[in-house]
């Protein structure tokens, strides 16, 4: 091959591939990242009690100190840590005044509605101590609702859970106007809001 | 040998090296035969509760954890539900698996002292369990979850992984 020849194959390779280069170069370049994936569920705040639907206490014909105790355990089972306060949005009737009404948080080993069968109270004692019908004033809203806490926490979290012994005892000092009188039928509620 | 012969035989030599190490690489790179090439499922299983029943463990605690599942896999967890309230409870578990991506593929059975609560797949365990577990007051039950992948199922599992939630739904016994 001719020194000339072997020049211009040179030539017209360099020359080939500084074209491809130069479209390399002049292109648009081009790049992209990415995040996938993105979404947003929300929390849940659900709470339940072990009733069934039943109530804590029905008593009829009470008499002077007749006092009833019953235990009611309450879940929280919502994603959320929540705040839980306890109030009644119920009227209260006439016997109301002469009704104490206690309310006292524990554990128990198990729970069985409305049984109060190994119930171990909490060292803080009492959440509640007064009449039923002073409960029904001062506790009617979650506002100004008695707040609680398991243990000795600051909030709620998932599958905690309170065991509450209600007790109600017809004042041993009712006067006479309060035979025959009632508290009609009232309803307790916790209410639990995310914190 | 001439100088021209012997470039010939060191470029087929070299030629035939470099296609050796493409094959080699092919075949490297293939994936098994079988079922052991592919991603195999996972399922994991909680118990939800709720005011009236008590599961131990309890969500988010899982009380299944399969590991690698492939057709014929098996895996079993146990949990006990109680019975908080003062009535006598008719008690079904409903799944709620956090994808479809193993419903009409896993295989779900749940029985509670030799009595098998229902045996389906993961799909018509979202309806609930076919026969109840009856529950007095207070009282408690050992439930076992077997989850298995049959083993004449070809695909649909691959890589799938499910968190199923099994929430009670009760009723009232007079």
């Amino acid at each position: 091959m001719k020194t000339t020849t072997k020049v211009l194959l040179t030539a017209l390779c360099v020359g080939a591939l500084g074209s491809l280069a130069a479209m390399g170069v002049f292109g648009a370049f081009s790049a992209t990242t990415t995040n996938a994936g993105n979404t947003i569920t929300a929390g849940t705040v659900s709470i339940a009690d072990n009733d069934a639907g039943a109530a804590m206490y029905s008593i009829t014909n009470a008499k002077p100190g007749e006092s009833v105790s019953k235990c009611i355990k309450v879940t929280y089972t919502g994603s959320l840590d929540a705040d839980v306060h306890i109030y009644t949005t119920s009227t209260i009737g006439a016997l109301g005044q002469y009704v104490e009404l206690t309310i006292t948080p524990g554990t128990q080993t198990t729970p069985t509605f409305p049984s109060c069968t190994g119930f171990t109270p909490d060292s803080g004692g009492a959440l509640y101590s007064g009449t039923l019908a002073n409960f029904a004033t001062a506790k009617n809203s979650y506002a100004n609702g008695v707040v609680d806490y398991p243990g000795t926490g600051t909030k709620w979290a998932a599958n905690e859970s309170v065991v509450y012994q209600v007790t109600a005892t017809l004042q041993s000092s009712a006067p006479e106007a309060a035979q025959g009188a009632t508290t009609g039928a009232h309803t307790f509620t916790w209410e639990a809001r995310n914190q | 040998m001439s100088t021209s012969a012997t470039d010939r035989f060191t470029r087929a030599i070299g030629a035939a090296i470099g296609l050796g190490l493409v094959a080699a690489l092919i075949v490297a790179a293939r994936p098994a035969g079988g079922h052991g090439g592919v991603l195999p499922a996972s399922l994991r299983f909680t118990a939800s509760l709720d005011g009236a029943i008590a599961a131990e463990p309890a969500a988010p605690k899982p009380l299944l954890v399969s590991g690698p599942m492939r057709p014929g896999s098996h895996a079993q967890g146990n949990f006990t539900l109680s019975n908080q309230t003062g009535e006598t409870l008719a008690v079904r578990l409903r799944a709620k698996p956090n994808s479809t991506a193993l419903d009409g593929t896993a295989q779900v059975r749940l029985e509670s002292r030799g009595v098998v609560l229902s045996e389906e797949t993961l799909q018509a365990l979202r309806q609930g369990t076919t026969k109840p577990l009856r529950l007095a007051p207070g009282a408690a039950a050992p439930v076992r979850v077997v989850a298995w992948i049959p083993a004449e199922v070809e695909t649909g599992y691959e890589g799938r992984d499910v968190t199923v939630a099994l929430e009670p739904q009760e009723e009232t016994l007079p």
